[in-house]
């Protein structure tokens, strides 16, 4: 990859480098958990749902990061809680709240959805969000989910092999509300960079492109890293040329990876002799 | 009884992917209203067999003829307990692919329905959710949900697997009235000693290892079956199989 | 009392709005029922995202937002059916994938200079803005709809109870998540009009989980997903009129009352007995 020099020397074009170079171990860690746990829906959902949380804090005065974890932090756990109950599929739980959570802030501020300059900025991200408090949140974000896979991360390699994503799940552990707090905590952390509707391009896309290949949890993990690192970059760089949404250019390139990693990996399989 | 062949496979193969057969040359015949059991490790075939016998493999070689309609009875912890049926829609269901989908189903497949649970021992839970009935019950309404399709020739999977012992006892009384009635009952099991309650054996380990009576079966059969994952005990033929249970 | 529900009723506006969510709610809450029992949420909620590369083309060139939005929903549609037929990854990381892909090229398309309108109100629309021509292609839309789901019912049901046997009695999975597919991409056509794109997914599976914990058997689960997914819909109207609060997010959190009421535990033996719409079942 080439970098050229002139974009990288804009202050805020490093901020945002470094901001993805954060959530790079955030989309390794936890990417390979959401691919292989079928939590792709869940991580969609606590950064959508976070979005109205955001919109309302500002005018009313309350820190966006206050407001987005408690946002985050009550998905995580109403959906824990309606699993714990049983009854309710995990993807059913999972729209209702998503749902319930965007109704109650379109109720709040009924302009929420009308307009405004920040509802683009939120949805979609922004080169420019990226200061010095973001960065320090993703760093918060990045030793706190460190520090529960390093506890849990065990736990849940194990008890993710034989429980299916779908159907009401059992019983939720403390290892596995860890995971969805964590999981939480970095789809925030990910809101500044690519936005609340594209939270997925960088902690579900490249573990889901690193799965083709990866025939460990080992190298999903580092598959999901490496490659979240340079969609990441590559998609700010994009995402300067063309004036746009980084969050728009890293979930472009991301679908396009994906979409030819797919295609190579059939014609590996077809080959005769070959990966067997 | 008449005794002509019902279920004739000739140097059956196939599997999900060209190139890679996952069974490969079975020859076997089995007369009407016999009952045989497939033995075979996980993975060893017994499902793509099954799966070749009712041509739902995307590759397949060899001929198979079979007299008569076939179904499949799946594994009950397989089917969906959450699902909004009862008993009765179950056994309905096997209907289904005789109307096209503009007619109503009508009297006749109804009653068709009734007399299938009724065979089975399910009349009375015949309204019963499906997901409320004990394992046992399931499989007999899957059973039934056969016999309203008149199956002549019907396949199960794995049928006593979570089933506790009374209710295995009446799917083999079941199954052995079916077989009176000269239908033919594949059952793909893991249990060796059960399978000498059967009328013939075939042993599947990609390839077929084994076909004829249960009594003819051998230690060395066995082993040529299962491979390492056989436990032999002491005192003459007795043995049993270490399940991997690997989904 | 009775002029808090026909007080609305003199403005044309709201009748439309209402005639709209009845039909609307027709056909979301017997589809709901449907996406809920096929484990297809993520799908349901993230289409409606994904329609947006339609709907900045169709600014782009200039033809009516409906046909841009329809094209994008079957586009969208239409990845996330091949997305879920492949096993190399899950399926719900194959529709994250598809889908995020979408919004972010639907965002990229956006940036051109000729786009007539921002990106906010492509996605969020206008729920009261329902014209009387919207209302026949509506209500065209949802007949079809309907008539589709009692054709395949069947299939459908084949499928989502055991689909390692449907084919063996004359079902088919392939058909039946194609067909489930394109019809929720129909539904949301119609429903997203009344709810906007973020909201439209709650009268789906709203009903569809209400339905599915108060019936026992599937005809009445499908009558009783139609019913709540109506009453949500007039409920909320009547809520956003008098409240004055968005319509869309009236009839959202509607929806979500009448499941959350459903799935209040209650008081019933696990065998035997039952609850009442059981026992009508049985009888």
């Amino acid at each position: 990859m080439v970098l050229m020099p002139d974009p990288l020397g804009l202050p805020f074009m490093q901020r945002a480098a470094l901001e993805i170079l954060l959530l790079a171990p955030l989309a390794a860690i936890l990417g390979a958990q959401i691919v292989l746990r079928r939590l792709a829906f869940f991580t969609h959902g606590v950064g959508a749902a976070t979005f109205p949380g955001l919109v309302v804090a500002g005018p009313a005065g309350i820190p966006p990061a206050l407001a987005a974890l408690a946002v985050g932090g009550g998905f995580a756990a109403a959906l824990a809680a309606l699993g714990r109950r049983g009854g309710l599929g995990r993807d059913v739980a999972t729209g209702l709240l998503l749902v319930a959570a965007l109704a109650t802030g379109a109720v709040l501020a009924s302009d929420v959805f009308a307009s405004g300059a920040g509802v683009d900025r939120l949805l979609f991200g922004s080169l420019l969000a990226i200061g010095g408090g973001e960065l320090i949140a993703g760093a918060v974000a990045l030793v706190l989910v460190a520090t529960a896979a390093a506890r849990c991360r065990r736990a849940w390699v194990a008890s993710g092999f034989d429980q299916p994503g779908d159907g009401p799940p059992a019983a939720v552990t403390a290892s596995e509300l860890a995971l969805l707090a964590a999981i939480a905590v970095a789809a925030i952390a990910a809101i500044d960079a690519v936005g609340a509707l594209l939270v997925g391009a960088i902690l579900v896309v490249p573990a889901a492109t690193a799965r083709l290949f990866a025939g460990s949890v080992a190298e999903l993990e580092a598959g999901a890293g490496l490659l979240a690192l340079a969609e990441g970059l590559t998609g700010l760089l994009i995402a300067y040329r063309l004036d746009a949404p980084p969050g728009a250019a890293v979930a472009v390139l991301g679908g396009a990876v994906f979409a030819l990693a797919l295609a190579w990996s059939r014609l590996a399989e077809r080959r005769p002799g070959a990966a067997s | 009884m008449r005794r002509e062949a019902a279920v004739v496979a000739r140097g059956l193969g196939g599997g999900y992917t060209a190139g890679r057969p996952a069974i490969e040359g079975l020859d076997f015949t089995v007369p009407a209203g016999t009952s045989v059991a497939v033995l075979g490790p996980n993975g060893g075939g017994k499902t793509t067999l099954f799966r070749a016998l009712l041509d739902e493999l995307p590759e397949r070689s060899g001929t198979v003829e079979i007299a008569g309609p076939v179904a499949y009875v799946p594994q009950t912890e397989r089917g969906r307990l959450d699902f909004p049926v009862s008993a009765l829609d179950v056994a309905l269901m096997g209907t289904y692919g005789e109307a096209p989908w503009y007619r109503p189903l009508g009297r006749e497949r109804r009653a068709r329905a009734r007399w299938a649970l009724e065979r089975v021992g399910l009349a009375e839970r015949a309204g019963d959710r499906y997901g409320d009935l004990s394992g046992g019950q399931r499989q007999r309404a899957l059973i039934a949900r056969a016999l309203a399709g008149r199956a002549r020739v019907l396949l199960l999977d794995e049928p006593f697997s979570g089933v506790d012992r009374p209710s295995a006892e009446r799917i083999l009384s079941v199954l052995g009235e079916l077989r009176e009635e000269g239908r033919v009952v594949l059952v793909s099991s893991h249990d060796i000693e059960q399978a000498r309650r059967y009328d013939a054996v075939i042993c599947v380990n990609g390839r077929q290892v084994f076909h004829g009576r249960p009594d003819a079966i051998t230690p060395e059969i066995l082993r040529r079956t299962y491979g390492g994952e056989i436990v032999e005990l002491a005192g003459g033929g007795r043995a049993i199989v270490v399940q991997h249970h690997d989904h | 009392m009775l002029d808090v529900l026909i007080e609305p009723l003199s403005d044309g506006i709201v009748r439309r709005a209402l005639l709209e969510l009845v039909i609307a709610g027709a056909v979301a809450g017997p589809l709901g029922v449907w996406i809920v029992l096929y484990g297809q949420s993520y799908a349901a909620e993230s289409i409606s995202h994904s329609m947006l590369p339609g709907l900045v083309l169709a600014a782009l060139a200039g033809i009516p937002l409906g046909i841009g939005a329809a094209a994008g929903l079957a586009l969208a549609a239409a990845c996330v059916a091949l997305a879920s037929r492949q096993r190399a990854v899950g399926p719900d990381a194959a529709v994250a994938v598809a889908v995020t892909a979408l919004v972010g090229a639907g965002t990229l398309l956006a940036l051109s200079p000729e786009v007539p309108v921002r990106l906010g109100e492509l996605l969020f629309g206008d729920p009261l803005a329902v014209g009387t021509s919207d209302l026949v292609a509506s209500a065209a839309l949802a007949l079809a709809v309907l008539l589709a789901l009692a054709g395949g019912h069947r299939m459908l049901a084949l499928s989502a109870f055991d689909p390692r046997s449907a084919r063996s009695l004359g079902g088919s999975d392939p058909g039946s998540a194609a067909l489930l597919l394109g019809l929720l991409a129909a539904t949301i056509l119609i429903a997203v009009t009344a709810l906007g794109n973020l909201l439209v997914v709650a009268i789906l599976l709203a009903p569809g989980a209400t339905a599915l914990r108060l019936s026992a058997r599937l005809g009445p689960a499908l009558a009783v997903g139609a019913a709540s997914a109506i009453g949500a819909g007039v409920a909320g109207i009547y809520v956003s009129y008098w409240a004055d609060v968005a319509a869309g997010a009236a009839i959202a959190i509607c929806a979500i009352a009448i499941c959350a009421v459903a799935l209040l535990p209650r008081p019933r033996p696990r065998r035997g007995g039952g609850h009442i719409l059981r026992r009508w079942n049985r009888a």
